[in-house]
Formats: C-alpha cells, structure tokens, sequence
C-alpha cells in the first residue's frame, strides 16, 4: 500500500476510499469495518483512535474534539471513472445475454442449415458450411489470442505488484485465474492459426475463454 | 545449433506454418504479427517467473506504471504490463526478425520442421512455469 500506512483489510472498498487508503499519511493506520460499512482509521502508536467520515473525495478526521479535513483528492473526473449502478447492471445484463446467445450460436446456426437445406445441394452446403465453421474458428482465434494476452499481461502485472508488497497473502486467486486462462487462450488461438487445431471443441474452449474475460471486464467496470 | 539459429528457426517454422494454413482466413501481415506477440509473450512470462523469484529473496519495487486511459482499472493494468513486460520483446523481436527478414535465411534448410509446434510448445512451456510457480505459491507452499 502507498505511503507505508497500516493496512489491516483491504476489502472492498469504493474509489475514493481506495485513494485515501493508497496516499494515507505514513502516521496513520487505518482497516476496513463491515460493521461500519466502512474505513476505520487511527494513529497506530498514538493510543488515540480517531473518529472519520468521509465525503465525496475528502476525508475528515476528528482528532481532540476537532474536525479537520486531511487531504483533498482531485474530481473524480480526473482521478478515475466509476460507471452508475444502472449503467453497470445494463452492462453486466447485456454480457451474460451475449453469452447466452453466443452459447446458443451453434444450435441456431444448425437450425438454419437445415431450414436452407430445401434450396441447396449436398455439396453446396457442406462447402458453405465449411467456410462458415473456418470464419467463426478463424475469428475466436483472434479474440483468443488478444483477450488471452491482455488477461495474462493484467494478472501477471498485479500479481507481481502484490507479492512485493504482501507475499503470497495479497496475490489475488483471481489473477493466477486470469494467467492460466490467459495463457490457454492465447495456446487455443495459436493453434488454430497454425492449423494444427481447429475443431469445435476447440471452438468452444476459445468462446468460453473469450466469454470469461468478457465477464471480468465488465465486472471490473461495475466494481471499479 | 547456436541459440541464435534456434531462435531464427522456431519463427521460420511458425511464419511458414501459418502462410501455410490454407483454412486461415486473414492476411500474412497478420500472421506474422501474432506470430511475434504469441513469442513476446512467453519471453515476458519468463522474464515474470524471472522477477518473482528475485522478489522472493530483495524487493525490487514496483516496475509498472500507473496508466489510467480506460474505465476500470483492468485494462489499464493490462496496458501497463504489456508496455513495461511485452513492448521491449516485441520492439526487439520485431527489428531481429521481421524488420531485417533474418528469418528468411533460414526458411529453407532448417531443421526445426514442426508446423509451428515448436514456437507453441515453447510458449506452453513458459505458461505453465509461470502459472505453476503462482499456483504452487499462493496454495501449496
């Protein structure tokens, strides 16, 4: 954590009150309170706990009776974005239903070969079909290929940053996910740019992994 | 064989192997370049494994930069991993390889002829290090 302030809990926490933990002031402690739904901070050694609320991008302390502001971040604007609640659930709602109709693309697409299969020949249709299939393998190679990379990168980064600061306890198991589903994604793209695999299990496997780093996106919008 | 004409010959292998996959359906431009990211990539995994195991023993500090283009924090992470780990191989890759058409030396009479198996093995191989070393630290050790 920035600023070498004792971090007892890093939970969740919002924007703001992730700011005020990473730039504490080295002489302040502070610890997430569930039952306060909130941030807890205090001197570590002075023996005095301080009282605090937060406001926006401030934070107030109250120390001997007195309030006072202690640092002042910039507008949100400028420091970062939080999307609204309402966007956030339409997003999150508008990727799982992309994912449902995605997962249902090979069942429709089947049904629609057999609805054309009146007003083609055998061989027209196997031939359309054969490129269809080399479009879609083809396409879930490339997002393989470049969701697989981002996820590595991100969790390779972050784990990185968190086992300097805490060791093993601060890597977060989501981000040895991210590697290892990173990394298969980026094995099933390859492969299938070679041409060494390319089969619909293989497609599948690319459109979960494309799924799955569609889904942490988006929840990395809504929560952060 | 010299680690030099190893590393010419596993992107001789996979370039080929690509052009070669009458299914794919985008360009050799395009073939080329994943090819490249696919072995950035795993020279970054490894260069990861790397620095993990140096941290386990001095703090080296924090290496990455602190973007903030996107929404969200995760695209930003990613961007500052892949500048600060996978931009330098790519720059590097790309001069040694594709900028200087070295590769080109060695298409013919190589004897690393694995369809582009040996660049996929290779990044296998760094993937499951690097994930192992993460997934054995966090759980097991």
């Amino acid at each position: 954590m920035g600023g070498g302030s004792m971090v007892r809990n890093y939970g969740k926490l919002t924007y703001q009150q992730s700011q005020i933990m990473r730039y504490l002031p080295n002489y302040l402690g502070a610890e997430v309170s569930y039952s306060f739904g909130g941030v807890f901070f205090w001197i570590p050694h002075g023996g005095k706990e301080l009282r605090r609320w937060t406001k926006e991008n401030e934070l107030f302390i109250q120390y001997e009776g007195r309030w006072s502001s202690v640092m002042e971040f910039g507008s949100s604007g400028t420091d970062g974005w939080s999307m609204p609640e309402w966007a956030a659930n339409a997003t999150t709602g508008l990727g799982v239903t992309t994912g449902i109709i995605g997962g249902n693309y090979g069942l429709t697409r089947n049904h629609a070969y057999r609805y054309a299969y009146g007003g083609k020949t055998a061989r027209q249709l196997t031939a359309l079909h054969f490129t269809h299939h080399m479009k879609v393998a083809n396409f879930l190679g490339r997002v393989n290929i470049v969701t697989g990379i981002i996820g590595t990168y991100h969790s390779g980064s972050m784990a990185l940053s968190a086992y300097q600061e805490g060791g093993w306890e601060q890597v977060n198991p989501w981000h040895v996910s991210d590697a290892v589903i990173g990394a298969g994604g980026v094995v099933v793209g390859g492969l299938a740019m070679f041409g060494i695999v390319s089969n619909p299990v293989g497609w599948g496997v690319g459109f979960g992994i494309g799924l799955y780093f569609g889904v942490r996106l988006i929840n990395d919008l809504s929560t952060n | 064989m010299g680690i030099k004409r190893l590393y010419y010959e596993v992107f001789a292998d996979a370039i080929e192997a690509a052009a070669n996959n009458k299914d794919a359906l985008y360009g050799p431009k395009e073939q080329r370049f994943y090819t490249i990211l696919i072995f950035s990539t795993a020279q970054s995994l490894n260069l990861l494994l790397i620095l993990f195991i140096i941290s386990s023993f001095t703090n080296i500090g924090n290496i990455f930069f602190k973007l903030n283009f996107f929404p969200g924090t995760y695209l930003d992470n990613a961007l500052s991993g892949f500048i600060t780990l996978g931009l330098p191989f790519l720059i590097i890759n790309y001069l040694l390889v594709l900028h200087s058409k070295t590769y080109l030396k060695y298409t013919e009479n190589r004897k690393i002829k694995t369809k582009g198996w040996a660049l996929m093995i290779y990044f296998i191989c760094s993937a499951m290090a690097f994930t192992l070393y993460m997934v054995m630290g966090k759980w097991v050790l």
